[in-house]
This record gives structure tokens, C-alpha cells and sequence, in this order.
């Protein structure tokens, strides 16, 4: 099923991509980040635990006549916070596609993964996120913030309880210095994922991030 | 019988117009020119003098009046009645002192001695338009004075009342005086509203001199057009505004603000961490920075175009005020004129 609402966000893509007159453009994303994750989603009586760690990823786009297709990866390793040998890896993919109506506004759909990955088994999330995405331009052109607001249409995670709504936002503000190829993104982020028939269990997720954009405008 | 007596009313109508006009005062001074011509001088004094009656409705005008007279003199003079002659000469002469017959009608004796009459008859006659438009010190009012041989003549303006208001003239006067009044009175005010006398006298009196004359002078004011003060011009602004910079503020603080409150919207009852202090006060100190750079600041391109046409509206309004201030001092003044009449001993 979620493969079919793949092929159909492609397919939607696709002839926005066939029929756009103006010269797509590709623009590459480049993430150095921290962090946070509080999970209450391990068995009852085992308690919260807190991970903690960088990650680096980034993400490509291809933008043309105000529509843009994504593909975004990050990974990194989280340790416990209390000093614990407990390690996971926290692998992150993500697939959109984004049309923009207006020049503040920007709408996206598509799949995200999530995968905290241990020794012995692999905790994966998938989310249909539908985001939308304010910028306000603070010196035109130069200096912008967003904010960015998403929801999980559906969501599915290898647990027992299964997964409950998902949601998250992200602000931060974005510089292009004049006359330079790239521009500057300072961000954060919150995500936070409650576990269906879990009682309290949750897990949330909080991450700054520096990134470096190349391309696009 | 009815149709009979409106034929007779009919016939009696036409006839009578037929009279009427055979007797009027013009064709009368025709005939009497034509006798004069012919030599029959009796006929042509019975038919000037008809023309000259004064209780006749349609009376002469002044230029046939005259004509009549000299004709009149130069008949009696003719028929040998050299008084008369002289009579009519001298009503001729006050009639229209500036009035000499011509010399290619009338032979030497009649021209002789009409300026012998002419000589020893002091007359004097004002001509004043009937209705003049006085700008006071511009457009003034003028009078003509006309005398028959040299006068020594006082011209004053008074109120009605005899209120002296300003004397125009004191002089000897050969022959045409042409008077300016510029509408003030002697202490350099307009003239009010208000009935006037120009009179027209000799400095001394006697008994040989010319009698005074006086026209009366209606006199109104009219106020000034001003004109209306040119409109401001259209100005360009001079400092960028502040909306920008406070637009830049709010977006920064608003993104500040979503940082620090994200984790209370979208993961409520969670603990997050006290990163996001950071990057809120980082996203908001960008709204400062932005505020700053779009703070509003003088256009020294439109500060220079504003200057300029600021000074081309001053010069615009300077001239509008020095004319309002010049038209405010030239009143407009509507002066009528009455007839002129001979004014008499201790009028005022």
C-alpha cells in the first residue's frame, strides 16, 4: 500500500518534471547536527532512556517552477546519557516532494524512515508526513527564518504497541551571504512519536543542526 | 356706420405720423439748413428756431443742436440781427465750448464773430464716460475738460454731503484738460461706497467767468480676486520606512519564539533539552540584526528632488502672496457717471 502512495507521489512528480518549461535547478544540503533522543517506548519497568549524539546528512533537491522532488539521508550514533556502554545507531532517509504556492509557502508529502539500529534488533519507524513550511524574510534575500510544521498521515513502527500520531517542527533561520554560491541554516528540530496502546510511551527526538546549501537560487 | 369710423381713425392715425414726422426737430433743421441755403433767412430762423424748442419730446441731439445754433447765429447775423447772433453763439459756446463752425460752410463774417463771442465767453464743460472701471493706483478714472478759451479752474471730488475728499486739479486750462483720479481719496484710502461730486470751478469767481459744472459720481466697490494658494506638491519620502525593520524584527522573534515553544507544541509534557534556548536566541538575535540593517534611514536622492521642489512651491507661493498682497491694495472700484449740470452758487 505505501508503495503504491510512492509510485503515486513519483507519479504526480513526474509531469511536473515533464512539462516544466522553466530550467530545473538542483540544490544540495549539508548537515552537521546534535541529538537528543527520549524514548519511553522500551517494555513497562524498564524506564526512559536518553540517547544522545551528532549525526551528518544531507539532502539533494531538484527544483523547477516552484515544485521540487528530495531526497534527504542522515546517520549518526547516539550514546546513553548516563554514561552506559548502550549505543544506537540512528539512521534517518526521506523522501518528498514539495510544491510551493506562494513564495512564503511551501507543502510536502512523502515517507520518512527512522531507524535506531542496536546490537540485537532494529527499532523502525516510517511516517507519511504531510509539512508545511513558512519563510519570513528577515533582510530580503540575505537573512530568512521558517518555520516548518508536520504530521504523520500514517505511521507504522516495529513495535508490539504499534505506532500512535507522529508529529514534529522545525525552525530555525537561513543566511546567504551576498554574492556567495551557498548559504548558511541554523535549525531545530523536535519530533515527537507516540506508541498506540503504550499508556505513556512515547519518543521524542530533538536535533540542532548547521547545514551548508549549495545550488538553487 | 362702424366700418366708416374705423377707416376715419385709420386715415387720421396715418396722417398724423406724416405730420409728426414733417415736424420732427431733425427735419425741421433740415428745412431750416435748406432755407439758410436759399437765402431765405426769415423762413430758415422760424424753422431753426422750431428745432431748437426744448419741450419737444424728441428733441436734438447734441451734435445737430449745435449745428441748428451756428446756423441760427449765422441767419440772424444775416437777417441783420446782431445780438441775436451773438445770443445764440454764446448758448452755442456753453453748449460745447470746444465747438468751432466750420470754415468751408460758413463765410468770414459768421466765423469772425464767433470767435469774438468765443472770446469774451468763459465756458467750460466736463465729458465723463458713463461707467469706468478704476483700479486704485492702475486704471485710473478719467474726465475731460473742455473750456472755450483759458480758464483758471479748481477740479475737486467731494462727498455728497460736501465732504471734501480730494482736490484732482488747480490750474490754468487753455483748452482740454485731461484728469486722472486714481480712486483714493486725499489720505491714500480707496474710495467708499457712495455718491460723489466732480466739480469743475473757476479759482476766483466773477461775473464774466464760467460757471461751475458738476457730475455726479456713483462710486462702489468691487473686492479683489485672489488668487488661490498652488497646491503642495507631490513629495517624495524622505526616510525608508519602518515597517521593514519591524517586520524583520517580528520575523526573528516570531522564529525565535516557534524554537523555544516548539517542543511545548508538538511534544507536550515532554522534557527537551535547553538547546533550543540556544538556537531561539541565535534565530531572534538574526530579527535584532535584521531590525537593525532595515532601521529606517534618510534617501539623500529624494531629499534632494523633495528640496527642489520644495523651493520651486515657496517661489510658486511667494509669488501668489506678493500678487494677492498687490491685488488687495488695488482695489477695483465701479464709478457710473451722471449728467453733467451746472452746479449752483453755494451748493456744496
Amino acid at each position: 500500500m505505501r508503495i503504491i502512495a510512492l509510485l503515486g507521489v513519483l507519479a504526480f512528480a513526474a509531469p511536473v518534471l515533464a512539462y516544466s518549461q522553466g530550467r530545473p535547478s538542483v540544490l544540495f544540503r549539508g548537515d552537521a547536527g546534535f541529538v537528543w533522543v527520549r524514548s519511553d517506548t522500551a517494555p513497562a519497568g524498564a524506564g526512559a532512556s536518553r540517547l544522545r549524539g551528532p549525526v551528518l546528512g544531507g539532502e539533494g533537491r531538484l527544483v523547477f517552477n516552484g515544485f521540487s522532488v528530495g531526497l534527504g539521508l542522515s546517520s549518526g550514533t547516539l550514546q546513553a546519557a548516563d554514561q552506559t556502554s548502550a549505543k544506537r545507531d540512528l539512521i534517518e532517509g526521506r523522501l518528498l516532494v514539495a510544491a510551493r504556492p506562494i513564495p512564503w509557502l511551501e507543502m510536502s508529502v512523502g515517507p520518512f524512515v527512522r531507524a535506531y539500529v542496536m546490537d540485537a534488533v532494529t527499532e523502525r519507524w516510517v511516517f507519511w508526513q504531510a509539512r508545511a513550511r513558512v519563510d519570513a524574510p528577515i533582510v530580503t534575500s540575505g537573512l530568512t527564518s521558517y518555520v516548518e510544521l508536520w504530521r504523520a498521515v500514517s505511521s507504522q513502527v516495529n513495535l508490539v504497541a504499534g505506532a500512535g500520531r507522529v508529529q514534529g517542527g522545525e525552525a530555525g533561520v537561513t543566511y546567504r551571504p551576498p554574492e556567495r554560491p551557498f548559504s548558511l541554516r541554523l535549525a531545530y528540530r523536535v519530533d515527537d512519536a507516540a506508541v498506540r496502546g503504550g499508556g505513556d510511551g512515547s519518543q521524542m527526538l530533538e536535533a540542532i543542526s548547521v547545514s551548508v546549501v549549495v545550488g538553487g537560487q | 356706420m362702424t366700418r366708416a369710423t374705423v377707416l376715419l381713425a385709420v386715415l387720421l392715425l396715418v396722417c398724423g405720423a406724416r405730420v409728426s414726422r414733417a415736424q420732427s426737430p431733425s427735419e425741421l433743421l433740415r428745412q431750416g439748413v435748406q432755407a439758410y441755403q436759399a437765402l431765405e433767412y426769415d423762413a430758415a430762423a422760424a424753422l431753426l428756431e422750431r428745432s431748437l424748442r426744448r419741450d419737444s419730446v424728441t428733441g436734438l441731439a447734441d451734435s445737430l443742436e449745435t449745428r441748428a445754433l451756428t446756423y441760427l447765429a449765422a441767419t440772424e447775423l444775416f437777417r441783420g440781427q446782431r445780438d441775436s447772433a451773438v445770443a445764440t453763439f454764446r448758448q452755442l459756446i456753453l453748449l460745447n465750448p470746444r465747438y468751432r463752425p466750420d470754415e468751408l460752410v460758413f463765410p468770414p463774417q459768421v466765423t469772425n464773430l464767433f470767435q469774438e463771442v468765443r472770446r469774451s465767453t468763459k465756458a467750460v464743460a466736463v465729458v465723463v464716460p458713463p461707467v469706468t472701471t478704476v483700479r486704485t493706483r492702475l486704471d485710473p478714472f478719467k474726465a475731460r475738460l473742455l473750456t472755450s478759451s483759458l480758464a483758471d479752474l479748481t477740479v475737486t471730488l467731494a462727498r455728497e454731503d460736501g465732504t471734501p475728499v480730494r482736490e484732482l486739479y488747480s490750474g490754468p486750462v487753455a483748452d482740454t484738460l485731461v484728469l486722472s483720479w486714481d480712486g483714493l481719496t486725499a489720505a491714500g484710502t480707496p474710495a467708499e461706497d457712495g455718491r460723489y461730486i466732480l466739480r469743475v470751478m473757476p479759482r476766483s469767481p466773477t461775473a464774466d467767468g464760467p460757471r461751475a459744472r458738476q457730475v455726479v459720481l456713483d462710486v462702489k466697490q468691487q473686492p479683489p480676486d485672489t488668487l488661490p494658494w498652488p497646491p503642495t506638491p507631490p513629495l517624495l519620502p524622505e526616510r525608508t520606512s519602518t515597517g521593514p525593520a519591524f517586520q524583520s524584527l517580528a520575523a526573528g522573534l516570531v522564529a525565535g519564539v516557534a524554537v523555544v515553544a516548539l517542543p511545548s507544541l508538538m511534544a507536550q509534557g515532554k522534557d527537551a533539552t535547553g538547546a533550543r534556548y540556544a538556537v531561539g536566541a541565535a534565530v531572534g538575535v538574526s530579527g535584532l540584526v535584521g531590525f537593525f540593517a532595515r532601521k529606517p534611514r534618510p534617501l539623500d536622492a529624494n531629499v534632494r528632488a523633495n528640496a527642489s521642489q520644495r523651493d520651486a512651491w515657496k517661489r510658486r507661493v511667494d509669488a501668489v502672496e506678493a500678487e494677492n498682497a498687490a491685488r488687495l491694495r488695488t482695489m477695483r472700484l465701479v464709478v457710473r457717471a451722471g449728467p453733467e449740470t451746472i452746479a449752483e452758487r453755494g451748493s456744496p
